[in-house]
């Protein structure tokens, strides 16, 4: 039994010998093996092959966390606010001689080349709903006569947020307040806008988290002291025009005019077995018409799951919102002003259109908040710049045969 | 109190399944087809050079020709172990790997003199490499690699009789097993996602194969041959995403075959203590399309060996040191694959080995060394290759009554 032990010895050296040693892989450049080891590594370049910009749609900016009013990149804007009657029939009770009546606005930001920006105030002489109001439903029911004067107020005096850049106070005529609060079933609100070129003016709407614009009512009482009165806004929105004409050759994304863009490729060139390794869709973007704020463009990229075609295309998309499912977005991001290309990637979504093909109906792009700002983004489709012309950028691998 | 007859078995068991944990090898021929065809005919063979169609000596199984079974007169207990080397060149490039692994086991029973059966398992292939080229130029460097894995098994069921001068034997076998390659792509930039596709084929068939032979004075000669065998295979795909859940594909069904093969053999018994063999085994691979042998085009493999065994003694007074037997041979062989540029692979081996008896000569150890070179400078690859291959065979008397109380 000894010598069978002594004899399984050299064994076991072997067997821990080799247990102790690491393979490392053969260096092995692809020309070395044949042409069916290696997979490939390809990419490739596609244009659409069907595309669609749906004309922009104006949209209600009721829940808008700013009014703008001004005349900017072909959209001339101006704004709505009516002030809450339930305060103003309160002020019934308070006695006193109207000393002073002001509106107060609170602004965020002021955009463009131009040199002015007085705003105007007018009085509006029509009922409109904040969440219906749009330039095609107010029928312009503002007279077009200002009712007061505007005036800058020192920055430090009233700021209470540093998001406040300034704030318009606008003296009106005591006559329109005393008609309101006398009988408030008359009273429509205010209007705002500015004529001057080249310049948006951003104010803070009733939504804003930093500042609100309110009414402010100063009282000489009989004792000699001042009251002050304050009303708040009930309801504010701002309503847009656009003054210049969009060529129909290029592609458009917007806000407050809601456009949205569909655009669709072919993937039959790339094998069905095929791994992506990064599909980014590029867009070339046409300054000329395009109009984006500091705050960029937040767009979505919708997998379509159908195309309904009647008067006009119908893309269906799974509402997120309500499904919970947020399986139909392809991507999310920001476009800033200072962006020359729209980069969008996709590789997750043409993956699984590689892996499904007749899941491929294509994505529709579209702003994350449609009536929340006024921003409307050009770019060169294949009709208008070939060069420029949106492509679809593809880095995919083949397996091995 | 006595001591158990079976005591040695546990040992043997545990020792192989230890060994059975370390399978891991490389060969740049390995991925070709079935990969590397391993040697069938256990350790004493392969130290003489492959032979193993004509010879028996009521102690080793051989497995390629079932003949052999007829002359066992007790249990016998075969487990083979197996340590590869190679040392590769490709190009510009040198690379070492090993393998350590058990290369079968099997278990014969006598039925009664002149007849045994047998069964066992053992490795009929062997895939296993890993390549790699990195790409540091262009504006997405990448580092691809190349795994394979896997290979063919072969259990066996086998009878040997004795028909007057004549001892046959017949075999069924059953192939199984899994051929695995994983492409991978891992790419710098950190916005392309990498690739890993895997495929993996699955086997299984039943083929047969059987021998004949016969001594004539000094002479002992041998003739097996081997029917094709259809294997179903079963390749299925699945492709690792890293941006999204993989999906594999519907597996893809089809034939794949291993194909007839024959082989021939004649020893001298120069009295008795030199043996003297050569052997020349060949298989039709030829016969194969590419999709029958996964892609690779086979060419008709053959095997020349020729060996020798020198025993000083037969002498139990000797002792066991001084019953070693002492082996030596050669072989020459062709891979049943062409490379990609059409060319055959050759290989050829110096071999030696000895075998140490114990418990009364029916059990034995034998080892093997084997050193020679595979492929050549014409070749994409040249690999020097070193095995040692060991085999414990222990003889038992089970099933059978004693004949004293």
């Amino acid at each position: 039994m000894m010598k069978f032990k002594f004899a399984l010895s050299p064994l076991l050296a072997v067997f821990w010998f080799s247990a102790c040693t690491n393979n490392d892989p053969i260096q092995a450049r692809k020309d070395l093996l044949g042409p069916g080891d290696y997979g490939q590594i390809l990419a490739t370049t596609l244009t659409p092959l069907g595309s669609d910009t749906s004309l922009g749609k104006v949209v209600n900016t009721g829940l808008s966390f700013y009014l703008l009013a001004g005349d900017l990149d072909g959209t001339r804007s101006q704004f709505l606010m009516r002030f809450d009657k339930k305060a103003l029939a309160g002020f019934q009770a308070v006695s006193g001689a109207f000393k002073r009546t002001q509106v107060i606005l609170p602004i965020h930001l002021v955009v463009g080349e131009g040199q002015d920006y007085t705003p105007t105030i007018h009085r509006v002489t029509g009922a409109w709903e904040e969440q219906v109001v749009t330039t095609e439903n107010f029928n312009d029911q503002i007279d077009g006569q200002t009712i007061g004067a505007p005036s800058f107020v020192s920055l430090d005096s009233l700021r209470k947020s540093d998001s406040v850049i300034d704030t318009v106070l606008f003296n009106i005529d005591s006559t329109y307040a005393k008609a309101w609060i006398a009988d408030t079933s008359q009273h429509f609100g205010v209007a705002v806008r500015s004529e001057s070129p080249d310049v948006l003016m951003e104010f803070f709407s009733r939504h804003g988290l930093s500042s609100v614009p309110r009414l402010k009512i100063v009282l000489a009482r009989s004792t000699g002291k001042d009251t002050t009165l304050y009303a708040n806004v009930a309801a504010d929105a701002f309503i847009f025009s656009r003054t210049v004409t969009l060529p129909p050759e290029r592609f458009y994304l917007g806000n407050g005019e809601s456009f949205q863009t569909y655009l669709a490729f072919s993937l039959d060139s790339i094998p069905e077995e095929s791994t992506i390794n990064h599909a980014e869709l590029q867009l070339t973007i046409d300054s000329t018409y395009t109009s984006n704020n500091s705050d960029g463009f937040a767009y979505v990229a919708y997998q379509v799951k159908a195309i309904e075609n009647t008067d006009s295309l119908k893309f269906i998309i799974d509402d997120p919102n309500i499904t919970g499912d947020d399986s139909q977005i392809a991507a999310l991001g920001l476009i800033s002003a200072s962006d020359e290309t729209f980069k969008v990637n996709l590789t997750a979504i043409v993956q699984r259109w590689r892996i499904a093909p007749e899941s491929n109906r294509g994505i529709l792009l579209q702003s994350t908040g449609p009536s929340r700002d006024l921003n409307r983004i050009a770019f060169f489709s294949q009709h208008s710049n070939t060069a420029q012309a949106p492509r679809l950028l593809i880095d995919y691998t083949v397996p091995p045969q | 109190m006595p001591t158990p007859k079976h005591k040695y078995v546990p040992h043997f068991l545990l020792f192989f399944v230890l060994c059975a944990s370390l399978a891991r090898a490389g060969s740049f021929y390995s991925r070709y087809g079935y990969g590397l065809l391993r040697s069938h005919d256990g350790v004493k063979a392969t130290a003489m050079g492959g032979v193993g169609i004509a010879i028996t000596d009521s102690v080793s199984i051989f497995y390629l020709n079932p003949a052999s079974l007829a002359t066992f007169n007790t249990t016998h207990i075969q487990g083979e172990f197996l340590y590869d080397r190679a040392n590769l060149t490709l190009g510009d490039t040198r690379a070492k790997f090993h393998d350590s692994n058990v290369n079968g086991l099997g278990i014969l029973l006598p039925v009664k003199r002149g007849y045994s059966v047998a069964f066992g398992i053992q490795p009929y292939s062997q895939v296993d490499y890993e390549f790699s080229d990195k790409v540091e130029s262009g504006d997405k460097p990448y580092t691809q690699s190349l795994l394979g894995s896997g290979g063919l098994d072969n259990f066996y069921f086998a009878f040997g009789g004795t028909a007057g001068p004549l001892r046959l034997g017949v075999a069924s076998d059953f192939y199984f097993g899994l051929v695995r390659r994983t492409w991978r792509v891992n790419f710098v930039p950190a916005n392309l996602v990498d690739t890993e596709d895997q495929t993996s084929t699955h086997f299984k068939g039943i083929g047969f194969h059987g021998g004949l032979q016969t001594t004539i004075k000094r002479w002992q000669l041998g003739v097996a041959l081997g029917a094709p065998v259809t294997l179903n295979a079963e390749t299925q795909q699945e492709f690792v995403f890293s941006s999204i859940d993989s999906t594999p594909l519907p597996p893809m069904q089809f034939d794949a075959r291993l194909p007839f093969w024959y082989g021939l053999s004649a020893a001298y018994q120069a009295g008795p203590k030199w043996l003297f063999a050569a052997q020349y085994r060949m298989q039709q691979w030829s016969d194969l399309n590419t999709t029958e042998l996964l892609g690779a085009n086979g060419v008709d493999s053959y095997n020349f060996g020729f060996g020798l065994q020198f025993t000083p003694s037969f002498d139990r007074l000797q002792g066991n040191i001084g019953r070693i037997h002492y082996r030596a041979g050669a072989t020459l062989s062709r891979l049943p694959y062409a490379e990609t540029n059409g060319k055959t692979v050759s290989e050829w081996t110096a071999t030696a080995g000895f075998g140490l008896p114990f418990n009364r000569g029916d059990s034995r150890l034998d080892f093997a060394f084997e050193f020679g070179k595979r492929g050549s400078a014409d070749n994409l690859s040249e690999e020097k290759i070193f095995r040692f291959s060991a085999s414990v065979i222990g003889s038992e008397r089970w099933f059978q009554r004693s004949g004293k109380r």
